[in-house]
């Protein structure tokens, strides 16, 4: 596990992944998961908060299933549609990097 | 249904931005539970059950305002659902009522508030917004339904007047309710350029915080009047906060209230619709199957605007401001005040069937709590 990754869990039995991981698999029940780290997704939804001008957070889908909360690197708006890249800042906040074609770091685990 | 069970009072303090130093969260609860027992006609001695919602009485629980309140008492519940409290409670109780545990139960909630308080409450609402969602700064809950105000007006191609009706309208009805924090005339216009809080959210689409409490007293029924609980449908995790939530548990559970309730949505007089944002009140009209989505602005501007349908008759939330936990009871404390013929001013001239709902405790994405019930009065 690295410091900078969001991490979700992979449930033994079936396969379903969650974020976070979860006690117990909301699929189906089992509570063996493995560590499993969420590296891509999809911008659903932005908005930019008022209380400190210029933060933006991102809805993302992640490749691997779930959907998550994110900030926007740079506090730059990312358009819906587009393609992340997932890490964790200083602070150990999820963060959301626009990714252009070709630089997707995905090794295809789905 | 329950024949046998009775809500025979209501009550709370007026929702103040500021109230004074002595009016901490115990004392609130005690004001609005004194209130509702003085509505039943009832005293301190007659009660033997208690159930509390309230995010600000930590490190106390019920039962420590059990002890302060010197309640002797056979039925005891702590309520954490948030804007679920009402309804989570009410059916609980009556149920407690009808197995013979109780006889006679106060339900309340409230909270002290100052709106310094409110980041560091929004901040630490649960594991998952303390260690994932603060550490964004993603400024408290707006942000969220910001995203979610978004979405819905864009998948049902709405414009911000569909939302603005809701406020205005509701406005209407703080005016005349000497309980709502905020009676002062609010237009269209006013709604259209307020400042912005975040994107599409704007000052008049978000609850504002004060301070106060609401409370109801149960009963086994006597010979007073009354409103009788005819059904209830609770939805907790119903998506796992993995879906859009542009649709509540409600949806899966419409069905169920209304055959229970042996009744349908032309038949309401009133309705108590949960309204931290005007976006989750258009959802849930929708899952209820009050209005069809394609007919939400239609709604908004007719029944609303033009004809002044009672939602939210006491001005809800967006103008009566939310005390905390108080927020999810005084939609309960409306509709009981409506359909027993106590709501003063804004008294209904026909009020005999209402809905009610609950939305809330939000875990990671959106409200993870729904909740609704349909209540009959006497008249």
């Amino acid at each position: 596990m690295t410091a900078g990754e969001v991490i979700g869990g992979r449930c033994e039995r079936c396969g379903h992944v969650s974020f976070p991981p979860r006690l117990w698999c909301p699929a189906c029940g089992e509570e063996h998961f493995r560590a499993i780290t969420l590296t891509e997704g999809v911008v659903r939804d932005s908005v930019t908060t008022g209380r400190e001008p210029g933060t933006t957070l991102v809805d993302v889908g992640c490749d691997l299933g779930p959907a998550l909360t994110a900030r926007a690197v740079a506090d730059q708006p990312i358009a819906a549609g587009q393609r992340v890249a997932l890490s964790r800042g200083d602070r150990g906040e999820m963060l959301a990097s626009a990714l252009t074609a070709g630089q997707s770091r995905d090794k295809g685990e789905r | 249904m329950s024949a046998a069970v009775k809500i025979v009072g209501a009550g709370q303090t007026p929702l103040r931005k500021t109230v004074p130093e002595t009016d901490r969260t115990p004392e609130l609860l005690a004001k609005a539970a004194r209130a509702a027992l003085t509505d039943a006609g009832l005293q301190p001695g007659d009660i033997d059950g208690l159930g509390v919602g309230s995010f600000t009485l930590a490190p106390d629980h019920a039962v420590d305002l059990a002890w302060r309140l010197g309640l002797r008492v056979s039925w005891l519940a702590d309520d954490c659902s948030g804007g679920g409290v009402a309804v989570n409670l009410l059916r609980s109780a009556t149920a407690a009522i009808e197995a013979g545990h109780a006889n006679r139960i106060l339900l309340v909630a409230g909270d002290r508030l100052a709106r310094e308080d409110f980041p560091a409450l929004a901040d630490n609402y649960n594991r998952y917004t303390s260690e994932e969602l603060a550490p964004l700064r993603f400024a408290g809950p707006n942000s969220l339904f910001a995203m979610l105000t978004k979405r819905h007006a864009a998948q049902y191609e709405l414009p911000r007047e569909a939302y603005g009706a809701i406020a205005v309208a509701q406005r209407r009805w703080a005016a005349v309710n000497p309980d709502a924090a905020y009676r002062e005339p609010l237009t269209m216009a006013d709604y259209l350029d307020a400042p912005p809080v975040v994107e599409p959210l704007r000052r008049y689409d978000c609850a504002p915080i004060v301070s106060g409490a609401a409370a109801v007293v149960v009963s086994a029924a006597g010979a007073g009047p009354g409103v009788t609980l005819e059904s209830s449908v609770v939805a907790v995790n119903h998506d796992d906060q993995q879906g859009d939530g542009l649709r509540t548990g409600l949806a899966d559970a419409r069905d169920t209230l209304w055959n229970a309730a042996g009744a349908g949505p032309d038949e309401l007089d009133l309705a108590a619709i949960y309204d931290d944002y005007p976006v989750m009140v258009l959802i849930q009209l929708a899952d209820l199957g009050l209005v069809a989505p394609d007919r939400l602005e239609r709604f908004c501007r007719e029944r609303l605007l033009e004809q002044h349908w009672p939602l939210n008759s006491s001005g809800g939330m967006l103008s009566g401001g939310q005390a905390g936990m108080a927020g999810g009871m005084i939609g309960l404390v409306e509709v009981v005040r409506q359909l027993l013929g106590r709501a003063g001013a804004r008294q209904l001239p026909h009020a005999r069937l209402a809905l009610l709902t609950g939305y809330g405790m939000v875990l990671a994405r959106h409200g993870a709590v729904a909740n609704a019930a349909i209540l009959r009065g006497p008249g």
